[in-house]
Order: C-alpha cells, then structure tokens, then sequence
C-alpha cells in the first residue's frame, strides 16, 4: 500500500465505514482535473491553509462549508492526488449553536494522533476576539474525546501568543508552529464590518509533557509570518510582512539571514531539503488614517502572482508558476510542498492573511504536480 | 397383551366449562365386565402412578377432576380381573375426557378394550364459551414461532384485537393465574413476557362468554397452559436459521431452544427452556425495491439497516407433591427483548436511529389443594401468588455491537436512561447536556442535506415500569354429578412509575413539551361466583363478577375514589336434533390503561398534539356481549360452528379537546362502539393422514375513534348562536375493521413407512407438513387532502386492498446415532405476496403523487439552496451537467432534491412481510 500509511489509511477506513452501504453511498472519486495546475476543491466558500499530513498521504485544509450556519470552519482531508474528502470534522455539537467554530491549524501524525487548534467566538457578534482558542490532542478516530494542552492567548516565554497557525509534528512529543499576536480593526470608521490584522510574532517549539504543553519562541524569528523547517529539519525559513527578505536561522534559533530578496510580498514558504518554494504577490499593506480610529488596510495590485523557487544553497530565485497579472486573477498563498513527492499545494483566491470572513470571490486549492525535483 | 384405547375423533372427550382454572381436565368413564357387559363397583381407577385415585361407584362409573392438562397414564385394576394400563390418556384443558374400560375377568382372554363414545364435545351444551383450542400438537405442527403466531390463527383476530375490539382490551391466563400488562397493553402489547411454544400443554382463546373468573378484559382472554415435568428426562434442542440463504432470503434469523424436564428426586419435577431468537431484519418488509439506480437499496433492498431484534427467554417450572391432596407448583419465567429500530430519517445514518429494551419477569406460586379421592361433594382449592414486572425504555443508543448473528449478548443501553429512572421533571427541562443536535445529512446517495438525519438522535427519551403482586384463590365445589360452583378472588397491588421526554437536545417551551413523569401505586380486586348446571340436554350458567378499580395515591392534588363494577354473565344451551345450540349474553369490564392516568408527551406523526393531560379520574370500559352459537358434527365426523354476536363497548378512553389546541386534549371515558359479526368454522381432526380446519368471519366494526391518542371531537358550536352542541353518537368504521376473513389450515402426515422408496430409503416416510392459507379483506383509511389537516370523504371511508398470503411448514423425522430428531422447513407468505397494509392518506395508494414530490423538494431546495462542491462526499458527476466541479442552481440542484424526497417517502412499512424461511434442525432426546 504504497503511499498510503497509518492515518491516511485509517481514515479511509473510517470514512468507508462498515458493512451498513448506506454510510458511503458515493463511491470516493478521483480528481476532477489533471495536468500541471490541477484544482482541488471547488467550494464556493473559503478553501484554506493546506497541510500536508505527516507522512504525504493526504491534505488537511480549512474550509467553510456553503449555507452553513454558523459559519464553523472545519478542517477536512484530501487525498494526496485529490478527490473527493476521505474525512472532515466539524464541530457541529449541540453545545455550539451559538458559536463559531474554527479549526485554525492542524497536523495529523502518521499513527491517527491528531493535533488542533480550535479557536470558538460568539455568532453573530461584530468586533469580538474569539472567546476560547484551545490547543488540542486527540486521535482522528474520535476527535472529541481530547486533552486540552494549551490555552491562548499566553507566552511563549515572553513572547505574547494570540494565535497559533501552521502547526506540525516534529516528533513523539513535540510539534512546531507560528505563534501570532492579531488585533480587530474597524474597516472604517463608520464600517459595521470588522477586519482581525494578524502580526507575526515567532516561531515557536512546542513539548507536550503531562501537564500539557509549552511554548518556547525559536530566537531569531521575531515578527514571523509564515515559515518551513528546510535542510531535514536544520534550519528555519521563514517571511514577514511587509518584508521581501526570505530569512533563514538555524533550526535551534540564533541570529538569522537573508537567503533572497524578492520583488513582490511574499505570502508564505515551504521548504524540501535546500529548495524553498514562495508564493509572491503584488500585495501591498498600509496605514491611512481615514478616521479614529487609525485602520490598517491592504489592497492587492497588478504584477504577476506566482509560486517561486528558492534555492537555500545559492539564493537564486525562480519563477515557477505564474498565475497571472492581471487584476482579475486570484492571489495565490501558503504554498506546501509534499514531503514525498515534491507537489506542491497552495491557496488560490481569496483574501490573505489567517482569519478571513468574508466569500467574495472564494478561494480554493490548486496541486501543482512535480514541482520540486 | 394390551391394546390401545382408539381415541377416534375425539368422541372421548367432551367439554364442560373449566373445572378448577383452566389449567386443569377431568376424566370420566365406565367399567364394566367384558363377559356380559355388566358395569362393576369397586375398580380402583390410578392415574399417573397413583397421583389420582377413585374408585367406580355401583353404576360402574368414576370421575376424576383437576387433572392437569396433558398426556396421562391410566391403570385399571380389580382383583378378579386382569388389570389393564394404558398410556396416551390426553387431557385438555377444560375438558373431561372419556375412557370406558372393559375388564376381561382373569379366567377369560383379554378383550379388546375400547373406548365407548357416549357425549361428542362438540355437542356439549355445557360448554358455553366461544372458545378455540391450540394443542401443543398444532404448536409443532403448523408454522408458527410464538403463541401470538398461533392466535392469528383463529377465527376474529386481527393483530391483538379481538373480534374488532381495541388492541390491549385482552388477558392472558397463565395456569390459572391473570397475566396483564396494565399500564400500556393498548399500545405496547398485552405482556413482556414470550411464552416459548416449547413450554406450552396447550392454549385456547377465548372470544365471549368467558366465564366470570376472568377479569380486565372485555375482547378475549388468552388461556394457556404450560407443561409439568415428565417422570423421565426428555428434552429438545433445536436451532433454525435462514442464513444459508443468498441476497434477499437472509433475514438474519437465528433462534436456540433448549428444553427439558423430568424428575428431581421421586417426586419432584421439573421443566427448563432456554429461547434465543435473533433477527437482523426485525420488522421486515416486502416493499418493492427502489427504482432508482442512485439508491443503494435499488440492488440490495434487505436487510433495512438498524432494524434488528434479539429476545432471551428463560424459565423454569417444578411441581412438587406434598402429599395425595396438595400439589405445589413454582413457575418463573424472564425474557428479555432488545431492539435496534429503523427510522427512515436516519436511514443513511443508522446508527443515529432509537433502541428499546423491554424486561418481563414472572414469579408465581400455586399451591393446589385436591379433593379426597371418595369425596362426594368434592371441593378445589388453588392459591396462588404471583409476582410480574415489565421494565420499558426507549431512546437514543451506540451503535450496535453485534456478536453473533443479531445477538449483542450484552445489555442495550439507553442514553441517559438513569435520568428517566430518576424521574426528574426539573432540570430535565433543560436540553440535557448528552443529547446532541441532529442536522440534516448530506450522507445520502443525493448529497443534498434534505429529510435525512445525521449528527445525533432524535431526542426522545421514553422510560415505564409497572410491576404487580397479586393473589388468587379460585375454588370449585362439585354439587352433583351434573352441578358445579366456582367462586373466588383476587387482589393484585401495582405499582407504576412513567417518565417521557421527546426532544431532549431542547429546552422545554413553544412546541417543545415538558418531561411528564408519574409514580403511583394502583389496586385491583376482584371477586366472582358462577354456577353451572346441566339438566338432561340442557346447561345453565350464571355468574356475577365484581372488579374493583383504585388508582392509588394522589394525582394532580385530586382526591381519587375507588371505583367497582359489576358483570353478569348468563347462558343457556341445548341440544336439538343433534346440534348444540348457545345463547350468552355478558357484561365484561376492564379498568383502563394506567398509561391514561397520567400526562403523556409523544412526538406525533398524525397532526394530533404532542400532548395529552391524564386523567386519574377515568373508569371503567365495558361492553355488553349477546351471541347466538350452534355447533354441529357432520356425519363425516367434522364438527361445524356457527357463531354470530354483537357487542356493544362503552367508556372507552378517548382524547376530548379542552379548547382549540390540540396539547390541551385530556383523556376521558367517551368513545362508544358497536361490533357485529358471524363465524363459521369448519374443522376435521387430524386422522388417517390429514386434517383440516376453515374459518370465516364477517365483521362490522364501528366506533368514534380507534384509540385513546385519537381526538374525540363531536362537540360542535354554532356559529349563529354560538351554543354548544353535542353531536349524535356517530360511529366509524375502527382502524381494524376487518369485515371479511378467511383462514384454511390444512395437515397431513406420511406414515413412516409411506411414500415412495428411493435407494432402500423412504425420503417422505413419516414427513408431517401443514400450510396455513389467508384471505383478508382491507382494513379502512381516512382520506386526507395533501397538508394531512383537512379530512376528504368520511372517516375511515376507504379500503385498503385485500390480503392474501400461505404459510407452511414441513417436517422430517430423523435418527442420528441413539437420538430422534427432525429437520424442518418453514415457509411463511410462501408465495411472496406483497401485501398493502397502510396507505399514503393523502392519495389513497402506497405513493406520494408528483405534486407532493414536488412541493418536498421545493421546500428542502429553497431551505438549503448551497452548492455542493466535487470534493465534498455528496457530489457525483451526473448531477454537475456543465461539469464545473460544483453542483449549484435549481437546474442542478432541484433535480437531486426530487429524487431525495422520492427515496424518504418510499413505501417501505406500508407492505408487509416478505418470504421468510427458515431451516430447523432438532434432536429429542
């Protein structure tokens, strides 16, 4: 069974269920599209952040699901090569009603053990940080019968953490992630609509002990905004906003480096070995005072989005795929690169950033077939 | 050398009404001298070993009462003469059977001895009752599982109603002592214990004319007798199974029985069963499969998933003489029965659907005191005390986890059951914490979340005990040889303890009702006396029998009174010109449901309220019974059965609305009803080979409602004057007002040697087989438009079809090794008819017409109009017509909510049972 291990497998088990036929009625289905480009999801609404589960086999991303209310984000899992979702969760348990619920980052281990954050705010109320975020640890078999490891906001030593974001296994006990401080912004003074601005604040590492876990930055990452373990695990690459440097610092933390300067705003990175893969676009974020409050607000520009290889050895930067330039083509982001088969699987459309609300033109997943050699 | 007694057509045996209860016959005969024909004094007469002795008086006649029912043996011995045995004496129940000796002198070789016929029992005119027989022979032979299969047999029966009345308005009697579930038998049955056929003498039913022993019913009351150990252990072991079958023949049917009795020590004796029934398809049925090829059951249409059943019985019974006079009897039996229910909401995610578990136990003890054997004015004595609880819960379960076939060997769990065993009314106000929020799926083969359930249970959440001591004396005095007095009484304390909650995953308010709960301790007593006399060809019998009726404790801060009644019970009979003719007319009484007593809260299907108050104050029902019956035996030696009756049943509980809401409905004494009908039977004993017994019954069944859930609304205002106005007592056709029906059940048997020869061996020889054939007209329906508020036509206007349906068993003796044994077959609806037995009201056929579909889907469309992207696991190809990756848009979407709407309306209990076989294997020993 090539390809396909432990959790994957397992889930596949799950979501074929037993003998009763009528729990799966539709036969699972292959992807829809092939070819170099191929897309995954078609949602209407938000398609996000993909993961690579930690042995390749599957893809776990974010979504919202359409009509849905409340508008929970749920996590689901696609096969490596796409297809139909093999499982999901959504937190749909009658204690929710009257919350949102998302599943803001994820990792799922090779044996089932199972890695979330879940972030649970008020419906229906504007301007309000979620009231709850947990880190949990549980198995995808039963996803609800969990450990609570972590509550946030906290530290990270002294490095104040509001979110969590692109969390992975990094062994038995330990996993890393990107550690975020965000605040609400009215949209404008008068606005009823309410924007959540994240601002990086580190790596960090985290151990699971029996007391739960703890949180301990990776020096020389302040101000992170996205980020990949690269050189089989010796380094950190990481991006910040508003900054073109791709950065690198030794996977222990220390001083960091410049590893290239692109020309555009680079909206996350995924490394395999000495080969980094960015997604750059002609994104632009300021601060205007339209009113008081002051607003931060970004707009997107013309300029080619596209997915650009980074060598770590060399610095050279290469154009890989180009989606387009005009206005009407999507942003694309949060590339990841497969840990098995050098494809790489990335967000297209939608807004940026790592709470989005609103569905305007949606945003889905895109499998780029091969290309990390 | 000895003969056996011909029993012939059972001229032998005569019926009189029961002697003690009627778990007991008599013996009757003659001896006299075989030289000359001269009857002789002084023959001792020993039945079993001496358990029951006489003697003949100086006409050379002997009686013998309270025998148990069964096969006896006889010894006949006077010194003089050559004593003479003779085993096979079968004694029924409520009957003396007749056995004339002819004694040989010891000087003279042995004559033939045979029996003399003097009274056919078909004739009998001192039996008064309308009863009919099931023996423990018919139980083996014919194709039945249980009792109950065996009481759809006869003549008037439509599922547990009797002769049109209501469904619970029967009893059993379970060796003499009343068996009734009384909190719930309208709606839940009429006990939670399963008598095994195995443990079973005999049985009859009894339509009318029961006698004034009987209380708590006014339909019927069901009679049966089980059996007493055997002076030698023999027992059965069998197992029947429809697994070997392929694709639609396998039901998951697995049953065990294990059955033995004999002696323990020189007198004690024994019996034990041990019935294991398992079927994964519980409630099967023969709907057609879907059209549709999207539909999985389109190729596969059984089992239905989340459909099974398991039942445990056990029980054990010991006879224990204390001496010539006193027999004691101790009986216990327990059964168990643990569902997995089918719900079409949740049908692609089964395990969301309910389970019940229901508990029966019965302990009794008997203590029967038995005339000296020269007694001229013997007097029968029974005590007994017995003990029963039923234990029901229905709700929210896991997932099965099945073991064996249908069987889980463990105990079903209730979600939350403890709470309802609580009884708490307050904080269950609330939406209890467990219970999670069920949301439409997208499982289905649509993938459109639309009429299917997921994510959780429905919410309900249903919980009752009722548990009873009773104590029962019953004595019969013999006044004569042609008079007999029975009298006696009971008293019986309940107990019954309610809780329901529907919709647990909400807080109680709007539409959401309260949790109801009840905890009271209700009495019953009773008391009779009845006479019976017979005067040449003429019998007389009348009795009066008192019931009293005391809910118990307080209810609703209301001071609750005892209530009584009294029944009068009167036949006469006579036999003309070799006919026997009857008439009866009784009054019969039963207390109501308890169930009625109290607020009951139920998730309702048919427009009518979530909600009833209860009503402690309720009475008595009644219905007064008038029957004209003539039995005749046919020259060919078949007996022929004409009854024709009319009943007229009053105070039935029925739902009177308060105001408009239909929650403030409240139950009540209000319904009336009136039942006539006629039944023929014709029945030919089993002999030289074959036998036969037909039945027809035309039946008018009518009422204002046909039960207790039902709105009783015949009270109009005038919209001119605004006066209230009590309409006239119009009555309906009742929901089982079956007004014609025909049953033929046939048996035969090849002697062992008979039958053609295949390779030294006779394949046939000694092979029993009997088909049970039925006809029934439809039951009626109320047409109504498509919301289902508004009645088209009258009620209960219109007729289902017709049904018809054959059934058969075969058996085949068999040897393996020192063990007899059998292989059996059984065939039940043979032809595979499918048999409509419900309606869709709205269009009078088994289908909704395309403008319900229409509007279904219509409104699951526009309540949820999203889109359905590829990857999620509801979409498939054909639906996405621009092959986009997304299916979205009416053109797209409606097509798939139609055809969703079209698999949740699929008749599926509106047919009944398929074929069911079964193969058996056994081994007596």
């Amino acid at each position: 069974m090539s390809g396909w291990t432990g959790s994957v497998a397992m889930l596949l088990l799950l979501a074929c269920g037993h003998s009763d036929a009528f729990l799966t009625p539709n036969p699972p289905l292959g992807p829809l599209t092939s070819g170099a480009d191929e897309q995954l999801t078609f949602n209407t609404e938000q398609d996000y952040w993909p993961a690579w589960t930690e042995d390749g086999a599957g893809i776990l991303y974010a979504f919202v699901r359409p009509g849905a209310v409340p508008q929970h984000r749920c996590v689901g899992l696609l096969p490596a090569g796409g297809g139909s979702r093999i499982w999901q969760l959504c937190d749909d348990r009658a204690t929710q009603r009257d919350s949102t619920n998302g599943f803001i980052a994820y990792a799922l281990g090779a044996d089932g053990r199972l890695l979330y954050v879940e972030a649970v705010a008020q419906s229906g109320v504007q301007g309000t940080a979620p009231a709850e975020t947990t880190l949990w640890l549980t198995d995808s078999a039963a996803p609800f019968h969990r450990r609570a490891l972590l509550t946030i906001p906290g530290f990270a030593g002294t490095t104040p953490v509001s979110w969590l974001a692109d969390i992975a296994w990094t062994g038995p006990n330990t996993f890393i992630a990107l550690a975020q401080d965000f605040t609400v912004f009215g949209h404008c003074k008068n606005c009823i609509i309410d924007d959540s601005l994240f601002f990086g604040e580190a790596v960090v590492r985290g151990t699971i002990g029996a007391a739960g876990a703890t949180l301990e930055a990776v020096t020389g990452t302040t101000g992170a905004t996205s980020y990949s373990l690269a050189e089989n695990g010796a380094s950190i690459v990481f991006t910040r906003r508003d900054d073109l440097n791709l950065y690198k610092v030794a996977s222990g933390g220390g001083a960091e480096s410049v590893v290239a300067t692109l020309s555009q705003q680079l909206l996350g990175v995924s490394c395999e070995e000495s080969t980094c893969v960015v997604a750059d676009d002609p994104v632009t974020l300021s601060a205007a005072t339209l009113g008081d409050p002051p607003v931060i607000f970004g707009s997107i520009g013309l300029g080619p989005r596209e997915l650009s290889s980074v060598s770590l050895s060399s610095g050279t930067v290469q154009s890989m795929i180009v989606l387009g330039s005009s206005a009407a083509i999507p942003i694309v982001a949060t590339p990841r690169i497969s840990p098995v088969t050098g494809d790489v699987v990335a967000q297209v459309g939608g807004g940026f950033g790592h709470l989005q609300t609103f569905s305007v033109s949606g945003s889905d997943l895109h499998l780029y077939q091969h290309l990390v050699p | 050398m000895t003969h056996s007694i011909r029993l012939g057509l059972a001229l032998v045996a005569f019926a009189v009404l029961p002697l003690t209860a009627q778990s007991t016959g008599g013996l009757i005969g003659r001896v006299v001298d075989a030289t000359n024909e001269h009857s002789v004094r002084g023959v001792q007469i020993r039945l079993d070993a001496g358990r029951y002795i006489t003697t003949t008086d100086s006409a050379g006649d002997y009686r013998i009462r309270g025998i148990p029912v069964g096969v006896h043996r006889l010894d006949v011995t006077l010194p003089g003469y050559r004593p003479e045995r003779r085993d096979g004496i079968e004694v029924r129940s409520g009957e003396f059977t007749r056995a004339d000796v002819r004694l040989a002198p010891l000087a003279v070789h042995l004559a033939d001895l045979r029996a003399v016929g003097v009274q056919d029992p078909v004739l009998d005119p001192l039996a008064t009752a309308t009863e009919q027989r099931i023996t423990a022979d018919q139980l083996r032979r014919l194709p039945v599982t249980n009792l109950q299969d065996a009481i759809a047999m006869q003549a008037g029966v439509v599922g547990e109603s009797f002769r049109g009345g209501r469904p619970g308005e029967q009893a059993f009697v379970l060796d003499g002592f009343g068996i009734k579930n009384q909190l719930d038998a309208s709606t839940n049955g009429s006990a939670a214990i399963q008598i095994p056929p195995d443990l079973i003498t005999g049985a009859s039913l009894i339509t009318n004319g029961f006698s004034a022993r009987y209380g708590q019913a006014i339909s019927g009351v069901v009679d049966v007798t089980t059996r007493d150990g055997g002076d030698t252990w023999r027992g059965r072991a069998a197992y029947e199974t429809d697994r070997p079958l392929s694709g639609g023949g396998d039901h998951g049917i697995d049953r065990v029985v294990l059955q033995a009795d004999g002696p323990i020590g020189d007198k004690i004796r024994a019996v034990g069963i041990l019935d294991l029934n398992g079927q994964l398809d519980g409630d099967p049925s023969s709907a057609p499969p879907p059209t549709d090829p999207m539909d999985p059951r389109s190729t596969a249409p059984y089992p239905l998933p989340h459909n099974s059943t398991e039942t445990y019985t056990a029980g054990a019974k010991f006879t224990v003489p204390f001496s010539t006079r006193v027999v004691g009897r101790l009986f216990g039996l327990a059964t168990t029965q643990q569902a997995y229910l089918f719900d079409p909401a949740y049908k692609y995610d089964a395990n969301f659907a309910p389970g019940s578990r229901t508990d029966g136990k019965l302990f009794t003890g008997h203590l029967q005191l038995l005339p000296p054997s020269e007694s001229r004015r013997p007097l029968f004595g029974d005590l007994r005390v017995g003990y029963s609880d039923k234990a029901f819960v229905r709700g929210t379960v896991a997932a099965p986890d099945y073991a064996f076939g249908a069987f889980t060997g463990k105990q079903l769990h209730i979600l939350d059951e403890d709470i309802a065993k609580r009884q708490d009314t307050i904080s269950t106000r609330a939406a209890l914490p467990d219970f999670g929020t069920p949301q439409l799926s997208s499982n289905s083969p649509w993938g459109v979340p639309a009429f299917f359930m997921t994510g959780a249970a429905s919410g309900e959440l249903a919980w009752n005990e009722f548990s009873e001591l009773r104590t029962q004396l019953d004595a019969t005095l013999g006044l004569g040889p042609h008079v007999d007095l029975y009298f006696g009484g009971m008293y019986a304390a309940q107990r019954v303890k309610t809780f329901e909650r529907i919709l647990a995953y909400l807080p109680v308010g709007g539409t959401i009702p309260p949790p109801t709960a009840s905890n009271f301790s209700p009495t019953l007593s009773g008391a009779y006396v009845e006479a019976q006399a017979r005067a040449g060809d003429l019998g007389f019998t009348a009795g009066l029998r008192y019931d009293g009726f005391s809910p118990g404790a307080v209810l609703a801060n209301t001071t609750l009174h005892a209530r009584s009644t009294l029944s009068p019970r009167v036949a006469v009979s006579t036999v003309v010109s070799g006919a026997t003719f009857v008439a009866s007319i009784g009054k019969f009484s039963q207390p109501p449901d308890l169930q009625y007593l109290v607020d009951a809260a139920f998730d309702d299907t048919t427009r009518t309220g979530r909600f009833r108050q209860g009503n402690p104050n309720l009475g008595f029902e009644s219905s007064m019974q008038y029957e004209l019956s003539a039995r005749i035996r046919l020259p060919s030696g078949a007996s022929l059965k004409i009854n024709i009756y009319d009943k007229r049943l009053d105070g039935l509980v029925a739902s009177v609305p308060i105001n408009v809401n239909p929650d403030s409905s409240v139950f009540t004494n209000a319904d009336i009803g009136t039942i006539t009908g006629a039944e023929v039977i014709v029945e030919r004993e089993l002999h030289d080979g074959w036998g036969a017994r037909v039945s027809g019954v035309v039946q008018r069944a009518e009422a204002t409602v046909s039960n207790a859930f039902t709105i009783y609304d015949q009270t109009h205002i005038d919209p001119n004057t605004h006066d209230t106005i009590p309409a006239s007592r119009f009555q309906f056709p009742l929901d089982y007002d079956r007004r014609l029906a025909l049953i033929a059940v046939v048996t035969g048997e090849i002697s062992a040697h008979g039958g053609p020869q295949v390779a030294g061996i006779r394949p046939f020889g000694g092979l029993q087989m009997s088909a049970v054939g039925r006809y029934a007209s439809g039951l009626p329906y109320t047409l109504t438009n498509a919301a289902g508020d508004s009645l088209v036509g009258p009620v209960n206007g219109s007729r289902l079809p017709g049904q018809y349906s054959i059934d058969a068993l075969f058996r085949r003796p068999i040897r393996i090794g020192k063990l007899n044994g059998g292989l059996y077959l059984d065939i039940r609806n043979l032809l595979n008819t499918r048999n409509q037995i419900s309606v869709r009201r709205e269009t009078g056929t088994p289908f909704p017409d395309s403008m319900t579909l229409t509007r279904l889907a219509t409104q699951a469309y526009q309540a949820n109009p999203n889109p359905i992207p590829y990857e999620s696991p509801g979409y498939h190809r054909s639906a996405d017509l621009n092959g986009d990756g997304v299916i979205s848009g009416p053109g797209e979407l409606l097509p798939l909510y139609m055809r969703a709407a079209a698999d949740f309306t699929w008749p599926l209990f509106i047919y009944g049972p398929p074929r069911l076989v079964r193969f058996g294997i056994e081994l007596l020993f």
